[in-house]
């Protein structure tokens, strides 16, 4: 029934094309005339056909198993997308609640420590105390933590708040600003004015209550909200006194009169014509009063020092009472002598900051 | 395992020499595309890609054990030369099966019909031999591997105890598939 293993090995040769020459013929032949070797060759071919097939079926599913298997762990592009996406969202979601109460508890022990350190002194409710609790608890942090020591020595300060009337706690920002005005110049004045401003009663709604205090100074309150007003100290009157630039040729040109009359009279008489008539004119000139000018002494409630001219009046902040004062009305501008100095007066609306005249001729005209 | 970079063609078909089947997969992964374009553009359909893709790589894999063998181009080159090839004789296969006489189509297919069912119950007794013949058979007959390489993968002593070893199995399938059928059967 089996083919015996050389005839095996010669039709395989057969098949595959290795058999050649000699051997192919004799092969042939024999393959003419015996019918059992066509049969073993018929069987053997369909054999290996079979053994092919087989391994080809079995190449095939191995293919599809592994192609399936990479697409089964490899999404689709819409779908990387997708879950990128989601992993995204996660992600922020995770970072914003993570990260929100963190912040919030930063904030709180921020106030935490601050709202702590008044009660320590709010139970001793004497500076000298705060002093001492403050030193102890600065003892008591280590000189690493700044940021903890810099809050233990401003804690006195915050604490004061609560015990001491909204009134003098509006003193102490004025004089904070007052301070920081002393120390950069008159600058900021016009700012402070109008700050000050603000607080005018006239100014406020008209929902605001209003308390009269019985030192002049009012008082609008709404609610928690507590502001001073600047205060009227006293009203003057003041005589304006004329001037004018020409007082100055009309010494030059009576210099020139003598200068041409010289040849005429001697020297020293000269000298003592021209001195009479200087002191004449000068006299003329401060004797000749064109008005009156109404001024009020203002204490502003931020130190404010300036003045406000309208034309009419004039309100000076920061000016002592008892300082004498002299108007000069020169080509309509007014000038105001405080102090043995020279300022202008400028007419407008506005809180304006004492300007002082530096021109020496025109000190020279103003001071005689 | 191939999914970043590409393997060089030569390090593709010394792997298939080898016999290393992922290669197999990588070149149907590789060719995909291409292969799906070409197929979609005349007259194919997705089942018919993977069938011509999988027969091409498979083509690929015999023939690069061919001793003869030598690749003179791109093997994206060689492999679209093939699956083209395939397409086109399955394409004229289905036109001459529609123009065909329906009764000789009947009569026709019913031996065909015939003949593939014996070669299916062979090809399950192939599939039901031990891994062993079976194994060696196919790399033997299929795959072209060397008996030297076959001895190797399967851990015999050498070439000729593999030779002796591949009469054994031959003999063993042959008895069984005699037993099934007659040797006119097969003629």
């Amino acid at each position: 029934m089996s083919v015996n293993e050389e005839t095996y090995h010669t039709i395989n040769s057969y098949l595959s094309g290795d058999l050649q020459g000699r051997a192919l013929d004799k092969f042939k032949i024999d393959l003419k005339n015996d019918a059992s070797l066509r049969e073993d060759l018929a069987t053997q071919r369909s054999i290996i056909k079979a053994v092919e097939t087989a391994r080809q079926k079995e190449l095939k599913s191995f293919i599809t198993s592994e192609v399936n298997k990479k697409k089964a762990n490899t999404l689709h592009p819409k779908m990387r997308v997708a879950l990128a996406s989601a992993a995204v969202i996660t992600l922020l979601a995770i970072a914003i609640f993570t990260l929100a109460p963190i912040s919030q508890k930063g904030n709180k022990n921020t106030a935490q420590k601050e709202q702590k350190a008044p009660l320590i002194v709010a139970r001793d409710n004497a500076p000298d105390t705060i002093l001492e609790n403050a030193e102890t608890i600065q003892q008591e942090t280590t000189q690493v933590d700044t940021q903890t020591l810099a809050r233990v020595e401003s804690a006195p300060i915050l604490e004061l708040e609560p015990e001491v009337e909204a009134i003098e706690d509006y003193d102490i920002n004025i004089s904070e600003v007052d301070t920081v005005e002393e120390s950069i110049g008159l600058d900021f004045e016009d700012d402070i004015a109008d700050k000050a401003n603000r607080y005018d009663i006239n100014e406020k709604p008209a929902k605001l209550a209003k308390i009269s205090s019985p030192v002049g100074k009012t008082i609008t309150k709404d609610a928690d909200l507590i502001v001073r007003s600047d205060e009227l100290l006293g009203k003057k009157s003041y005589p304006v006194y004329a001037a004018a630039l020409n007082a100055l040729d009309i010494t030059t040109n009576l210099e020139e009169v003598t200068v041409q009359s010289s040849n005429k009279l001697s020297r020293k008489e000269r000298k003592a014509k021209n001195k009479k008539e200087a002191e004449d004119n000068s006299a003329r000139l401060r004797s000749t009063v064109t008005r009156n000018i109404m001024v009020e002494y203002w204490q502003s409630v931020v130190n404010y020092k300036g003045y406000q001219y309208d034309g009419i009046q004039v309100k000076l902040y920061g000016v002592d009472q008892l300082k004498s004062l002299r108007f000069v009305e020169l080509d309509n501008r007014l000038y105001l002598k405080l102090s043995d100095e020279q300022y202008f007066l400028e007419k407008n609306a506005k809180h304006n900051r004492l300007i002082q005249v530096t021109n020496p001729t025109l000190l020279k005209v103003l001071n005689e | 395992m191939f999914g970043i970079g590409k393997i060089a063609d030569h390090t593709v078909l010394d792997n298939m020499k080898q016999g290393d089947e992922q290669m197999l997969v990588y070149l149907y992964k590789q060719h995909y595309t291409m292969v799906k374009n070409f197929v979609l553009k005349n007259s194919g359909d997705e089942n018919a890609v993977d069938d011509i893709l999988q027969d091409t790589v498979i083509a690929v894999w015999k023939n690069n054990n061919k001793p003869n063998f030598l690749l003179q181009s791109k093997l994206s080159t060689y492999i679209m030369a093939i699956a083209k090839n395939l397409w086109f004789k399955e394409l004229k296969k289905r036109t001459k099966f529609k123009l065909v006489d329906e009764a000789n189509h009947l009569e026709h297919g019913k031996d065909e019909m015939h003949l593939d069912m014996d070669q299916n119950i062979i090809v399950s007794l192939v599939e039901q031999m031990d891994d062993t013949c079976r194994r060696l058979l196919s790399y033997f007959y299929f795959d072209g591997l060397s008996t030297k390489l076959i001895a190797e993968k399967l851990n015999y002593a050498n070439a000729n105890t593999v030779k002796s070893k591949k009469y054994q199995c031959f003999k063993k399938l042959q008895a069984t598939v005699m037993s099934q059928y007659k040797k006119e059967d097969l003629l």
